[in-house]
């Protein structure tokens, strides 16, 4: 075989294990990643699920800019968590770079927490606000925590204090907690979070952009 | 030398790139998702011209959204590259033939449809001897009120294999417990999702409890809610909501639940389905009480864990 010879195969070698690089190489973007894994710092800090328990398997995230945000990027994604015998997937939206939503849907056994869930409802929610305004150091939520002990949480209702709303409501899906601003009879930006037989379901939390939203 | 060495490197990486290219759009082409197990998935839009009620229908508002909704739902699937035949028959093309020859084509043909119809309902009866089904259930085709309508047991004489595995009807009523339908001993039915899915044994709450049936039919408890009303978040309507579902459904390749869920979160000021108001009621003007009004939902039966983006080890 001539010089050349060997030297064109080699190149068609190496065309062709880069071609297969490139056309598989991850599509998940440094910063995708880094947004998708603050969804587990919130699960462990302010669900006190004990992920470590877990095999965390991410399902991939994309970036899209929906006109509804106005330019803003949303960031979305799925996880799933499966032990032996606990799975759990896990849905999130980050917006304006903050996590914005998170669902956490329970598919099989009970999950796997770093400390006992209260079964009373009140501290269930009153729990779960301290451990997300110490995840977010967002003193705003002491004020909606505060809230919890002028309604009962097992029978749908609605306080206001100042400007601060919260709405309960009770079925037999879930439980369900909605604090929302009002500013001259309408509502803004705030904060709902779900429980579902026991466990946290769902968070929404549109304060970072809901000043866009309603231009 | 070291000029000659860059140059021919560079000229490598760059017909990498353009066989790496030539790689990602064969296999778009063959319309695999991972493991290049499809076998065959159909989607098909049909929906009614008739919105000529503005009371009880939404006028010329509901039909143009209905229009504009199910053409970015089209979208959506085109993009997915993950059905091999999919149609929007929105409009005139929804015709009781069109629509009774396109389950059979279907059920022929695919291991997987998926069918989404916008539109009305509307009781009527059949005349095949010994029918004791009582009152069958139709949809409006694209000519409405008066015209021939898509009758349910004649939906179900095309059913071959029994592929039409979700069903999106938003329409009045076919959610409900009472108009799901049933199959009598000669194979003769009555109902729409007994019709379209030749089954109704599912679960009668598919989002909190998915059955594992691989079979998800979503419909309508009383009245369905119009595309052009407003969720009251930010200036979101009920059209975003539906073609959101889909998007999530086949962009994430989320599960119906999951897709249920995301959508209902981006145009509600709700967390999830199941807080937000079609899963807990909503309430729409009542044509049979003037000037009241009463409770609806959105209903979904059987597996809320089902995938709409097929392909990816999913069973038929």
């Amino acid at each position: 075989m001539s010089l050349w010879t060997k030297r064109l195969c080699s190149a068609l070698v190496l065309v062709t294990v880069l071609a297969v690089l490139f056309a598989y190489a991850p599509t998940v973007y440094l910063a995708e990643s880094s947004d998708a894994d603050e969804v587990l710092v919130f699960l462990e800090e302010v669900v006190s699920l004990d992920v470590a328990k877990y095999d965390v398997t991410q399902l991939g995230t994309s970036v899209t800019y929906p006109d509804w945000l106005n330019g803003l990027a949303q960031v979305t994604g799925k996880y799933t968590l499966e032990s032996e015998t606990s799975k759990i997937d896990v849905l999130f939206k980050f917006r304006n770079s903050t996590l914005s939503w998170c669902l956490m849907r329970i598919l099989e056994g009970s999950p796997h927490y770093t400390e006992s869930q209260s079964t009373d409802l009140h501290d269930l929610a009153n729990g779960f606000l301290q451990n997300y305004q110490d995840y977010s150091g967002d003193s705003e939520l002491e004020a909606m925590r505060n809230m919890l002990d002028l309604v009962d949480v097992t029978e749908n209702s609605t306080k206001t204090v100042d400007n601060l709303k919260l709405t309960v409501s009770v079925d037999a899906f879930s439980f369900c907690l909605d604090w929302r601003y009002t500013l001259d009879g309408t509502d803004c930006g705030g904060v709902d979070v779900s429980f579902r037989n026991g466990h946290f379901y769902a968070l929404g939390d549109d304060r970072s952009y809901w000043q866009i939203i309603i231009q | 030398m070291k000029k000659t060495v860059a140059l021919i490197l560079c000229v490598l990486l760059s017909v990498s790139l353009v066989f790496s290219i030539l790689i990602l759009s064969i296999d778009d082409k063959n319309g695999s998702h991972g493991d290049g197990q499809n076998e065959g998935s159909a989607f098909i839009i049909w929906g009614t011209l008739d919105y000529s009620d503005e009371t009880y229908m939404g006028g010329e508002t509901e039909r143009n959204t209905s229009r504009d909704v199910c053409d970015t739902i089209y979208g959506f699937f085109a993009d997915a590259h993950a059905y091999d035949y999919y149609e929007n028959f929105w409009g005139n093309d929804t015709q009781p033939d069109q629509v009774y020859s396109n389950v059979s084509y279907c059920e022929e043909n695919y291991n997987f449809t998926a069918i989404f119809y916008k539109g009305h309902s509307i009781g009527a009866y059949c005349d095949v001897e010994g029918c004791e089904l009582g009152e069958h259930w139709t949809l409006y085709a694209a000519g409405g009120y008066g015209e021939e309508y898509i009758l349910d047991y004649l939906i179900h004489d095309r059913m071959s294999s029994g592929t039409h595995d979700f069903v999106f009807l938003w329409t009045c009523g076919y959610g409900a417990e009472d108009k799901l339908g049933e199959i009598d001993e000669n194979g003769h039915s009555v109902g729409m999702m007994a019709s379209w899915m030749d089954t109704t044994a599912l679960e009668a709450d598919g989002y909190a409890s998915p059955d594992g049936s691989n079979h998800c039919f979503i419909g309508f408890d009383v009245y369905s809610i119009w595309f052009s009303n407003k969720t009251g978040y930010a200036d979101f309507d009920y059209g975003d909501f539906a073609s959101l579902f889909f998007k999530y459904a086949l962009y994430e390749g989320w599960t119906v639940n999951d897709a249920l869920d995301a959508a209902a979160e981006e145009t509600h000021w709700q967390s999830s389905f199941g807080d937000c108001q079609l899963y807990t009621g909503y309430l729409m003007a009542d044509p049979e009480d003037v000037g009241q009004s009463v409770e609806c939902y959105m209903r979904v039966w059987g597996d809320g864990n089902l995938r709409l983006l097929r392909g990816e080890g999913e069973g038929g």
